[in-house]
């Protein structure tokens, strides 16, 4: 429950890919009045840029916080060999890194109590321009993790039911049990990449990428024998593999399932 | 033409260019109203002003900027698509949150950039913006996490070789 409200699932749209803006946008800030206390000469420390660099840095600290606990959220629930896995934890470890850097910033900064002081020391301008270097990349990696890798997109649509943690590699067999209703796997079959899912107590197998733009199905929305691309929507009957709605035209592959004593055997032909 | 709108689709990027930029206006908007919150209740009151000045003033350099990155975007969506008209209504109430962020910022330059406590009506039209930004930000939002608007769209060929290693069926060109 928690889980869902962190990753904005009731409205729609991740909250860390909307509170991120705010500590992007303030140390961004930040960096161009250590700039202005370098170039624009003041009279006073309380005319001059040195103040409004600290506060707008403090404020970017307070909220690039608040955004890693939503963010946090977002990243258990990739998949764990997915390639945006990998994105994300350099992601997450550089985010790590900008924020303890802006906080030694800070210290430093507030250490220096001079009222005549008008212009940033070296040691904390040389600070922000690293901590604003990892940011950009940490922030790049951010977007290549939405628009490469489509995580979160799409998320929000499924109601009910577990997304596949890893791929699980079988030779087509897996215990009924591990698939609750609403829930979905993707399976590594001899090297056919197949999404399983449990729907209103029917489990049906297909491929997992979608013709379209190849979305991960296995990570779609159900609706009745439909399943939904999380991606661009696109959507496939999954007992025979067709096209029910664009974008995509090509039918997806369509597996047939056999239940038997609690086993569930997913049949790969060879016809592709 | 096409040169000229793949730099502001950002394919040299890697990735759209619109998302990127928008940080600054999406970012800076709401600080610059934090700013004005806090200048009315506390210390410092000159200091914070300077901080929702050059807030405001950053985020309308960037929104400018980002303006036609985001119409480059647009013009790929196909005419009959929800997210065609998520970005019409998208870029509509852009236009009055840059109205009201501008006139915001005007208003702060003639009182004086640092001036301790902005005109009320500085704050009034800061707080205007910030609302209409809201919901032009949101329906942004909803472009790319509903509607997958430029997802996917350069690494098409990287996710087409994945599938094809899954010996998915792939569509005909």
């Amino acid at each position: 429950m928690l889980k869902d409200f962190l990753q904005g699932k009731p409205l729609g749209h991740p909250l860390h890919t909307m509170l991120v803006h705010l500590p992007i946008g303030l140390f961004l800030l930040s960096f161009i009045f250590d700039v202005a206390s370098k170039l624009i000469y003041t009279p006073q420390r309380s005319a001059g840029f040195v103040m409004p660099a600290y506060y707008t840095m403090s404020m970017g600290v307070f909220f690039a916080l608040v955004a890693a606990v939503p963010g946090f959220a977002d990243y258990t629930s990739i998949r764990r060999d997915h390639p945006a896995r990998k994105t994300a934890t350099w992601h997450m470890l550089l985010n790590l890194g900008v924020v303890v850097l802006y906080i030694v910033n800070l210290a430093i900064r507030q250490r220096t109590h001079d009222p005549f002081e008008t212009e940033v020391g070296r040691t904390p301008f040389v600070l922000s321009i690293i901590a604003l270097a990892m940011l950009s990349v940490s922030g790049y990696l951010g977007g290549k993790m939405v628009y490469d890798e489509g995580v979160g997109v799409g998320r929000h649509r499924r109601k009910k039911g577990r997304t596949p943690r890893e791929t699980i590699v079988t030779d087509g067999t897996i215990s009924e049990g591990d698939l609750g209703e609403g829930d979905s796997l993707r399976l590594d079959i001899n090297g056919t990449i197949v999404a399983v899912a449990k729907v209103d107590g029917t489990i049906y197998a297909f491929q997992d990428f979608c013709t379209h733009r190849f979305g991960p199905l296995s990570e779609g929305s159900f609706e009745g024998t439909n399943v939904r691309c999380p991606w661009h929507g696109s959507c496939f009957d999954m007992h025979s593999g067709k096209v029910v709605e664009g974008p995509a035209k090509t039918d997806i592959r369509a597996f047939a399932v056999e239940v038997r004593d609690g086993q569930v055997r997913i049949r790969v032909t060879d016809e592709v | 033409m096409s040169l000229f709108k793949a730099l502001l689709q950002g394919k040299w990027l890697g990735h759209p260019l619109h998302p990127a930029l928008v940080h600054l206006p999406t970012g800076l908007f709401p600080a610059a109203l934090l700013f004005d919150v806090i200048g009315r209740s506390g210390d410092d009151a000159d200091v914070v002003a300077r901080c929702a000045f050059w807030a405001i003033a950053v985020g309308l350099i960037a929104a400018v900027a980002a303006a036609p990155t985001g119409l480059a975007d647009w013009w790929e969506i196909k005419s009959g698509k929800p997210a065609h008209r998520l970005g019409l209504i998208h870029a509509s109430i852009n236009v009055v949150v840059l109205a009201l962020m501008s006139t915001s910022l005007y208003m702060r330059w003639r009182a004086g950039e640092s001036k301790a406590s902005p005109p009320t009506m500085a704050f009034v039209t800061n707080i205007l913006g910030n609302v209409m930004l809201a919901i032009s930000a949101y329906l942004g939002g909803r472009m790319v996490f509903d509607r997958g608007v430029g997802v996917a769209r350069l690494s098409k060929k990287t996710w087409e070789k994945i599938a094809r290693a899954g010996r998915a069926r792939l569509p005909v060109e």
